[in-house]
């Protein structure tokens, strides 16, 4: 892909807590220049977002023990400018739950739409940087 | 008044009379004896008076024929002498008989007996003297003379005192007569008028009876008139239809409710076969349902009818009606009748019915959340993969993978339409149909323009149905998409909206007329239509359009129908969306949840 992009030195954290569905969004992410870190949960999650600086993090709704709607807000607690992104395989999500997000998107969709999508909230906030 | 005591009047009234009668026929018999008697002692003193002359003549000729033989001496002056003598002795006998009863008259016969047998001494006498000068002395002849007047004097005080027996007799029978005469009057008076007042008696008890088994009757007449009143103010009164029919199954009897439901009157239904004036089919395959006639006359008891009957009116109305059928019994156990109570649940039919759909919606949601879960997450890392492979392809390789994708695309398009459909409703808002058409119409600007076609509008801005709109907008989004498929090149598309006022039980609502001139659906696929995945397009129809469509549209207790024709010069397909005003459909509303409560309870019944 276009490894001169701009945005490719941007980090991403990536949750979900279906391995391989994450293991290959890690890989397509990267083949886009992202850098990628993962998480399975919302706990490990939230101690990553804790510990170092992401461009965005890119969420799955329905997970065990903690869902999307509730690490999006936790991690808005700590960072109010998160930048963050529901990806669901649910078509649409009760509005409450993406109150703490930057935009919803839904599994399946083409993997051209979600990177655009990435790469424009990226930028918009760099230049709103 | 009892029977009995009816003939046991008239009875007495015959027996009495009759009773009476033979006593008086006893009275006049004897007294008619009485009678009798009487005047036959009359008539044998008038036989001793006619005897006794007889014998003085008898007497009076002795002696005649005895001066006569003296006088002359010759024999045959002496023969009415001779003739005589047995007579008067025959005479005498005869008297004494005759007066045997009258002692007195004995006496005075005796006398003369003795004057005569005196008399009879002095004829032997003169006879046997043959001196012609002792027979013509005048001595001899003056003592004759003397006796002979002795016997006629004492005949004559014989026949006076007989005389005046007979006069006392006659005088004693007339009396009888008098006294019975008198006596058979004042009887048959006393008699008469006692039977009189008897029979007037018996005659003014009958009266009176009879007048109080009139005022029986009448006041009888008058109870079993309330009751009949009672019993019809009372059917009409029911709020459930109520027709009974004879034996033979002829409406007989039918109140206001039924006549309002069937649209006959009971004039007109009277007498006609039920069949006729209650008709009744399946709602669903329109067949005509069993008579409830045969079927109570079958089942001999009462029974209730099949589900989904509909009633049709005379005016070709509709009702859903829930009923059952009785036998009538009389008191022996024989029908002699069917009663037939039925009532409209149009309204719980359809309500349950949008229940039904609704609960179903509810669960396939459900359902599908958790399968969306399920297939999304797999489709998605596939997605994924494809495009990193992809990425590494060229030539065959790349063609196939872009041919997956696009397979895989299409999944994932399916997968979100049906799931759409599902997402949590929030409360319906008044959505303008105008505005929600020209929308769609908008998206389809590109198509219209480059196939040319021509479309004819007619989208009143005031017409307004409350529901989701972005559900309705994926209505018409469908409908008009197809249309357009269906035309093609240079078509032409008419848009209809019209306002519908409230029917029946229908409420108030818009009706959109989406019309095309295509070529038309063959009536195979008319009745495939609204069935999930099935499709007209090939490749490039998901067969859900029209399926999801009519989810939404149910959802929204709305309706969605459609006409078609493949003839060559009026060919062409129209689909007719009806919504009504007010949302009805809405499950999560607590006046629907009641009812869907209710509705639960009505289908485990």
């Amino acid at each position: 892909m276009n490894s001169s992009n701009p945005q490719s030195t941007a980090r991403i954290l990536c949750v979900d807590d279906e391995p391989v569905g994450l293991t290959v969004r890690k890989l397509l992410l990267e083949r886009r220049g992202y850098t990628v870190e993962t998480a399975s949960n919302g706990t490990t999650a939230l101690d990553l977002f804790k510990t170092r600086p992401f461009d965005l993090v890119l969420l799955d709704f329905y997970m065990p023990a903690m869902n999307g709607a509730e690490v999006a807000r936790a991690m808005r607690q700590i960072r109010p400018d998160a930048r963050i992104v529901m990806l669901s395989a649910y078509v649409s999500l009760p509005e409450e739950a993406l109150q703490h997000v930057n935009a919803s998107l839904t599994k399946g969709i083409h993997p051209e739409v979600l990177l655009d999508s990435i790469s424009q909230i990226i930028s918009a906030n760099r230049t709103g940087d | 008044m009892e029977p009995r005591t009816f003939s046991r009047i008239l009875r007495t009234s015959l027996l009495i009379p009759t009773l009476v009668i033979m006593v008086m026929a006893a009275i006049v018999g004897w007294e008619l004896q009485q009678l009798r008697t009487a005047l036959t002692w009359v008539d044998r003193a008038d036989r001793v008076i006619s005897e006794m002359r007889l014998t003085l003549r008898s007497m009076v000729d002795e002696e005649t024929g005895l001066r006569g033989y003296l006088l002359t001496r010759r024999d045959e002056f002496l023969q009415p002498y001779n003739n005589a003598i047995p007579r008067v002795e025959t005479q005498l006998a005869s008297l004494s008989d005759l007066t045997a009863d009258n002692s007195p008259q004995q006496q005075r016969l005796q006398q003369i007996r003795s004057s005569y047998d005196q008399w009879m001494m002095y004829s032997q006498r003169m006879l046997s003297d043959q001196s012609a000068l002792t027979a013509s002395s005048f001595e001899s002849n003056m003592e004759g003379k003397k006796l002979m007047d002795q016997i006629r004097n004492q005949f004559e005080e014989t026949i006076r005192a007989e005389y005046q027996l007979r006069d006392e007799r006659v005088r004693k029978s007339a009396d009888l007569d008098k006294l019975f005469l008198g006596s058979l009057i004042a009887l048959t008076v006393v008699l008469g008028s006692s039977l009189a007042f008897f029979t007037r008696r018996q005659l003014l008890g009958l009266s009176h009876a009879y007048d109080q088994m009139l005022a029986d009757s009448r006041r009888k007449t008058v109870q079993v008139e309330e009751q009949r009143e009672w019993v019809s103010t009372t059917l009409r009164s029911i709020g459930d239809a109520v027709i009974a029919t004879d034996s033979e199954g002829k409406v007989s009897l039918m109140n206001a409710v039924a006549c309002q439901l069937t649209g006959w009157t009971e004039e007109e239904a009277r007498g006609k076969d039920l069949q006729d004036v209650f008709k009744i089919v399946n709602q669903e395959t329109r067949e005509a349902v069993e008579n409830p006639v045969s079927k109570v006359r079958r089942m001999n008891k009462v029974v209730g009818l099949a589900n989904h009957t509909v009633l049709i009116s005379k005016n070709g109305t509709e009702y859903n009606i829930d009923d059952s059928g009785s036998p009538i019994r009389n008191s022996d156990g024989e029908l002699v009748g069917i009663v037939l109570v039925f009532r409209d649940i149009t309204r719980e039919y359809q309500m349950q019915r949008t229940l039904r759909t609704t609960e179903k919606l509810a669960l396939a949601g459900r359902l599908s959340a958790t399968i969306a879960h399920e297939i999304h997450n797999p489709l998605d890392t596939v997605s994924n993969v494809l495009y990193l492979i992809r990425a590494d392809s060229q030539g065959e390789t790349l063609k196939h993978v872009d041919l997956a994708m696009q397979e895989l695309q299409r999944v994932s398009q399916v997968t979100r339409s049906m799931l759409s459909l599902y997402r949590e409703s929030k409360t319906p808002v008044p959505v303008s149909v105008k505005e929600v058409l020209e929308s769609v119409l908008s998206l389809f600007d590109r198509k219209i323009s480059g196939n040319e076609v021509r479309i004819a509008k007619s989208l009143p801005s005031s017409l307004t149905v409350e529901g989701f709109p972005a559900e309705l907008r994926q209505v018409f989004s469908n409908l008009i998409g197809n249309a357009l498929d269906a035309v093609g090149q240079h078509g032409a598309l008419s848009l209809i909206a019209s306002k519908t006022a409230a029917k029946g039980d229908l409420p108030a609502g818009v009706s959109v007329v989406i019309a095309d001139n295509g070529t038309g659906i063959s009536q195979d696929n008319l009745s495939k239509l609204f069935l999930p995945f099935f499709t007209t397009k090939g490749e490039q129809g998901t067969g859900i359009g029209l399926w999801v469509s009519k989810g939404i549209v149910d959802k929204h207790g709305g309706t969605i129908a459609v006409d078609s024709s493949t003839e060559a010069d009026y060919h062409g397909t129209s689909f007719t969306v009806w919504l009504p005003e007010k949302f009805t459909g809405e499950r999560h509303s607590p006046k629907v949840q009641v009812e869907m409560e209710k509705g639960k309870q009505l289908e485990t019944a």
